[in-house]
C-alpha cells in the first residue's frame, strides 16, 4: 500500500513495537509465568521469551530485506507465485483477526473486571476499535506519531510507579534461584513468547522505514527493552507480593501499581497509568488493523477507498469480540492452548518457510 | 472525503458518552467508609457473617472543623456505625445497601478489624479474598485483631482524632513506630504470609480498655452518659496465627522480641537493672536495629541463627557510684544485648508452643535448601517446634545523651 510514500525512522518503529507488545504483555503475560514458576518467572519472561522474539525479528527482517522496498504482498507474490500468495495473505489475515478479537476482548474484559463493572463491555470494545480504525486508515505515520508522544508519558509514569514500590520489595523473595526444572521454565515462557513474538509485524513494516536496513536494529532495541521491563515487572511483583500471593492474582501488575505509594503523600496512581495503558492498546489495535487492511488490499487487489474494507472488518470484530468468548477464563484458555500454537506458526515457522523458499528459488537480493 | 463525514458519527456518539452513563458516581452520593469490621455471629437463622462499617458523616465533619476547639458539632458524632449480616461476606456487604442511602465507597478505608472469636473459629482464607474483590479497596489497609468483637470495638470511643479509624491509623502509622511494642501489618503482608507455606500470619492486636483518665472530649461526654465509663482503644502486643486460624497473642515483650528478630524495631526504650555495688536503673533508647536470619544444615537438620545488631544511647542515667567510660558503656551494651536475647527467645518459644512460624523460618530453609524444604513442607508446623534457634545480639551504646555524669545529692 502506498509503497515508498510512508517513511518512518527506525526509532519511531522501535517505539511503536514497544507499545505494540508492551501494552498487553505487561498486564497479561506475568500472570501466566508467575503462576507457573513463581520467583523464577523473570527468567521465563525475559531471557527465554527474548531469545524467541530475537529469532522472530531475525527471520522476518532477513526475509523482508531480501526484497527491500517491497511490501509483504509484493514479495510473497514474487516468492510463491500469483495464487499461492493469496492463500498466505488470507491465512495471515485470519491470524491477525484472531489477534484483534483477543485484544479487544481482553481490553473490554479487563476494564469491566478491574475498573468499571457496571459498564457493558460493548462500550469499551466499540470505542477501542472505532478509534483504532481511524488511526489505521490514517496510515502508519499517523500511528507512529501518535505513539511518539504517548509512549514517553507511559514510560515515565510507569517508571515512577515502579520506583515507589521499591521500598516494599523484599529481595529475599526471589530466592532460591532456579527452583524449577528447565522444562518448567520453558513451559512458563510459551505464553509470554506468543506476546513477545508480535514483533513479526516487521514483515509489513520494514519496507516503510527510511532505511529498511535498520529494521533489525529497530526490532532488537524494542525486544531487549521489553525483556528488561518485563523482568523488572516480574521481580517487583514477586518482591512486593511474595512468591505465593503473586501466583494467586489475576492481574499482578495492576495490584503492584495499586500498591505503590509515594511517601505518605501520593497514593493510588493507577488511574494515570491505566489511562496511558488504554491509549497503548489503541495504538496496538490500530497497527494490527492497519496490517489487516494492507493485507486485504493486496490479497484482493483492492484499489478503492480503505473504508470499504475497514468498515466490514470492525463491524465483524465488535460482535465477534463480544460473543466468541463466553468468559474471561475462556480467553485465558484460548491464549494458552490455541494462540500459542498459532503464533509459533505465523510468527516463526511461516516466515522461515517463506525465507527458505526464496533462497531455494533464488528470489530477492542476498543480504 | 468520506472519512471526514464518517468521523462525525463516532464523534457524536463519543459526545453522548462524555457524561458517563454507567460507572459514574457523584461525590454527594458516596458514603465514605473509614473502617471495616468483620464478625461471625449467631442469629436465629444460624451463624452468619456480620460486617460493621464506620462511615464519615460529611455534615458533622464540616461542622466540627468549622467550630472552634473542635467540639465535634456540639457532641454530635462525626462518624456513623452501621452493620449488616449475610451468608457470605459479599452478601453482608451488599445487604448494607438496604440501610445506607448512599453508595459505599471503600477507597479511604484505613483498617480492617476482625473479632478475636471470629479469628479463632473461622478461617482467615475465607475472610481475606473479599478485600481483593472490592475495587477501590487498598491492600495498604491494616489488619487488626480486636479482643472484643469488631462490632463492639468499632462502637467504642476515640480520644484525640476525628474518628476511631483515624485514631487507629495514627496509632499504626505514627506512634507504634516510636514504641515498637506492636506489630503493624497490612492486608498484603497478611495475605502473603497466609498463603506462604513457610510463614504464618502475625497482625496487630487491638485492645479496648477503660481509660484511667477522666472523660474529656465532647464525644465521650455524650457516650459517657450512657456507659458511665470511658473506653478507648490501644495497640497492644500482636495476634499470632497458625495456618488460617488465630492461635494466640504475643504480649508486648514477646512482640518486641519478634520485631527485633525481624529487624523492624525503629525506636524503643529498654529499662535495665544493673547490679553493681548499689542497685540502680537506667534506660537505654534503641534507635537502630538490624537483623539477619541464616540457616545452616547440621547433621541433616536445619538450624536457624539470628544475628541482631542494635545501636542506642543511654537516655536516663540514674544515680549511682560509677564513672561513665567506655568500659561502662560496653557493659551496658552487653546487658542490653542479654535483655534483647531474652525477649527474642521468649517470642520464639511462644511461637513454637503455638505452632505458628511467624518469623518465616520455613521460608529461610526453603531459600537456602529448597530440596530439603520440599520434603518437610507439608508437615512444617510439626517440625517447627523442634527447630533449634540461636540468637546473637550485639549492642553498641553510642552516648549518654544530655547528662554525662550521674546526679548525686550531697
Amino acid at each position: 500500500m502506498r509503497n515508498g510514500q510512508i517513511e518512518i525512522s527506525w526509532g519511531q518503529l522501535s517505539l511503536l513495537l514497544i507499545t505494540l507488545v508492551g501494552s498487553t504483555a505487561l498486564l497479561f503475560a506475568p500472570t501466566m509465568s508467575i503462576g507457573a514458576v513463581k520467583q523464577d518467572a523473570w527468567i521465563s519472561l525475559s531471557i527465554i521469551a527474548t531469545v524467541y522474539a530475537l529469532a522472530v525479528i531475525w527471520i522476518t527482517t532477513k526475509l523482508a530485506l531480501r526484497f527491500e522496498r517491497m511490501t509483504f504482498g509484493q514479495y510473497t507474490k514474487l516468492i510463491l507465485g500469483n495464487w499461492l500468495f493469496r492463500l498466505v495473505g488470507v491465512l495471515y489475515l485470519a491470524y491477525i483477526i484472531i489477534i484483534l478479537l483477543v485484544i479487544a476482548r481482553e481490553f473490554g474484559g479487563f476494564l469491566s473486571a478491574a475498573f468499571m463493572s457496571e459498564t457493558p463491555m460493548v462500550v469499551f470494545i466499540f470505542t477501542l476499535l472505532v478509534l483504532a480504525a481511524f488511526a489505521a486508515v490514517g496510515g502508519l505515520e499517523v500511528i507512529a506519531r501518535m505513539n511518539q508522544f504517548l509512549l514517553p508519558l507511559a514510560i515515565i509514569s510507569l517508571t515512577l510507579t515502579f520506583v515507589f514500590t521499591l521500598t516494599d520489595v523484599d529481595p529475599l523473595n526471589l530466592l532460591p534461584f532456579f527452583d524449577h526444572k528447565p522444562i518448567e521454565l520453558l513451559e512458563a515462557s510459551i505464553v509470554p513468547a506468543a506476546f513477545r513474538g508480535e514483533v513479526f509485524v516487521l514483515l509489513w513494516l520494514v519496507c516503510c522505514l527510511k532505511k529498511p536496513r535498520d529494521g533489525f536494529k529497530a526490532g532488537a532495541v524494542a525486544v531487549i527493552f521489553l525483556g528488561v521491563t518485563l523482568a523488572i515487572d516480574a521481580i517487583l511483583v514477586v518482591g512486593v507480593m511474595g512468591q505465593e500471593l503473586a501466583t494467586k492474582l489475576t492481574f499482578p501488575t495492576l495490584v503492584l501499581i495499586r500498591y505503590a505509594r509515594m511517601g505518605m503523600v501520593l497514593n493510588r496512581v493507577e488511574g494515570l497509568v491505566m489511562a496511558l495503558w488504554v491509549a497503548g492498546v489503541i495504538v496496538k489495535s490500530s497497527v494490527f488493523l492497519l496490517i489487516a487492511l494492507i493485507t486485504m488490499k493486496e490479497t484482493f487487489s483492492w484499489k478503492r477507498n480503505s473504508w470499504y474494507l475497514m468498515l466490514p472488518l470492525i463491524l465483524f470484530l465488535i460482535p465477534g469480540a463480544l460473543y466468541i468468548f463466553k468468559s474471561d477464563e475462556q480467553v485465558v484458555w484460548f491464549l494458552e492452548k490455541v494462540i500459542t500454537g498459532l503464533s509459533l506458526v505465523f510468527q516463526l515457522i511461516l516466515p522461515t518457510i517463506l525465507l527458505l523458499t526464496a533462497l531455494a528459488r533464488k528470489k530477492g537480493v542476498k543480504t | 472525503m468520506i472519512s471526514r463525514k464518517l468521523l462525525l458519527i463516532p464523534l457524536g456518539i463519543l459526545l453522548l458518552l462524555q457524561s458517563g452513563c454507567w460507572s459514574k458516581v457523584e461525590v454527594e452520593n458516596l458514603a465514605i467508609v473509614s473502617a471495616v469490621g468483620i464478625d461471625r455471629i449467631e442469629t436465629e437463622d444460624g451463624s452468619k457473617w456480620q460486617i460493621t462499617l464506620e462511615v464519615y458523616l460529611p455534615k458533622a465533619m464540616a461542622a466540627a472543623s468549622g467550630e472552634e476547639g473542635g467540639g465535634r458539632g456540639g457532641g454530635q458524632s462525626a462518624t456513623w456505625i452501621t452493620s449488616s449480616v449475610g451468608n457470605t461476606l459479599q452478601e453482608a456487604a451488599n445487604n448494607l445497601s438496604s440501610r445506607t442511602p448512599r453508595i459505599l465507597f471503600y477507597a479511604h478505608t484505613h483498617c480492617v478489624i476482625i473479632g478475636k472469636e471470629t479469628a479463632q473459629k473461622e478461617k482467615l482464607t475465607d475472610i481475606l479474598p473479599i478485600f481483593f474483590g472490592f475495587k477501590e479497596f487498598r491492600l495498604r489497609n491494616h489488619v487488626l485483631i480486636s479482643e472484643k468483637s469488631a462490632f463492639e470495638t468499632l462502637s467504642s470511643v476515640w480520644e484525640l482524632e476525628d474518628s476511631l479509624a483515624d485514631e487507629i491509623k495514627d496509632l499504626t502509622d505514627e506512634t507504634s513506630l516510636r514504641l515498637s511494642k506492636a506489630v503493624v501489618a497490612d492486608l498484603k503482608e497478611v495475605a502473603d504470609a497466609l498463603v506462604s507455606s513457610g510463614r504464618d500470619v502475625i497482625a496487630s492486636k487491638l485492645e479496648v480498655f477503660e481509660t484511667p483518665e477522666p472523660v474529656s472530649s465532647g464525644e465521650q461526654e455524650k457516650q459517657g452518659q450512657q456507659n458511665q465509663e470511658a473506653q478507648s482503644v490501644r495497640l497492644h502486643g500482636s495476634a499470632v496465627f497458625s495456618g488460617d486460624k488465630l492461635a494466640g497473642f504475643f504480649d508486648d515483650h514477646e512482640t518486641r522480641g519478634y520485631l527485633f528478630a525481624k529487624g523492624d524495631v525503629k525506636v524503643t526504650v529498654i529499662p535495665l537493672q544493673l547490679d553493681t555495688d548499689s542497685v540502680f536503673e537506667c534506660s537505654v533508647r534503641i534507635l537502630r536495629s538490624t537483623s539477619k536470619t541464616s540457616m545452616k544444615m547440621q547433621k541433616g537438620q536445619p538450624q536457624i541463627e539470628l544475628k541482631i545488631k542494635t545501636e542506642g544511647h543511654i537516655e536516663e542515667l540514674c544515680p549511682g557510684d560509677y564513672d561513665v567510660d567506655t568500659a561502662f558503656l560496653e557493659k551496658i551494651g552487653r546487658e542490653i544485648s542479654h535483655e534483647i536475647e531474652k525477649e527474642v527467645m521468649a517470642s520464639v518459644e511462644k511461637a513454637k508452643s503455638l505452632k505458628a512460624d511467624v518469623f518465616g523460618f520455613g521460608q529461610s530453609i526453603y531459600r537456602k535448601d529448597p530440596k530439603y524444604w520440599h520434603q518437610i513442607a507439608e508437615n512444617w508446623r510439626d517440625h517447627f517446634p523442634e527447630l533449634p534457634v540461636k540468637v546473637e545480639v550485639e549492642t553498641i551504646i553510642r552516648r549518654t545523651g544530655a547528662v554525662s555524669k550521674p546526679f548525686k545529692s550531697s
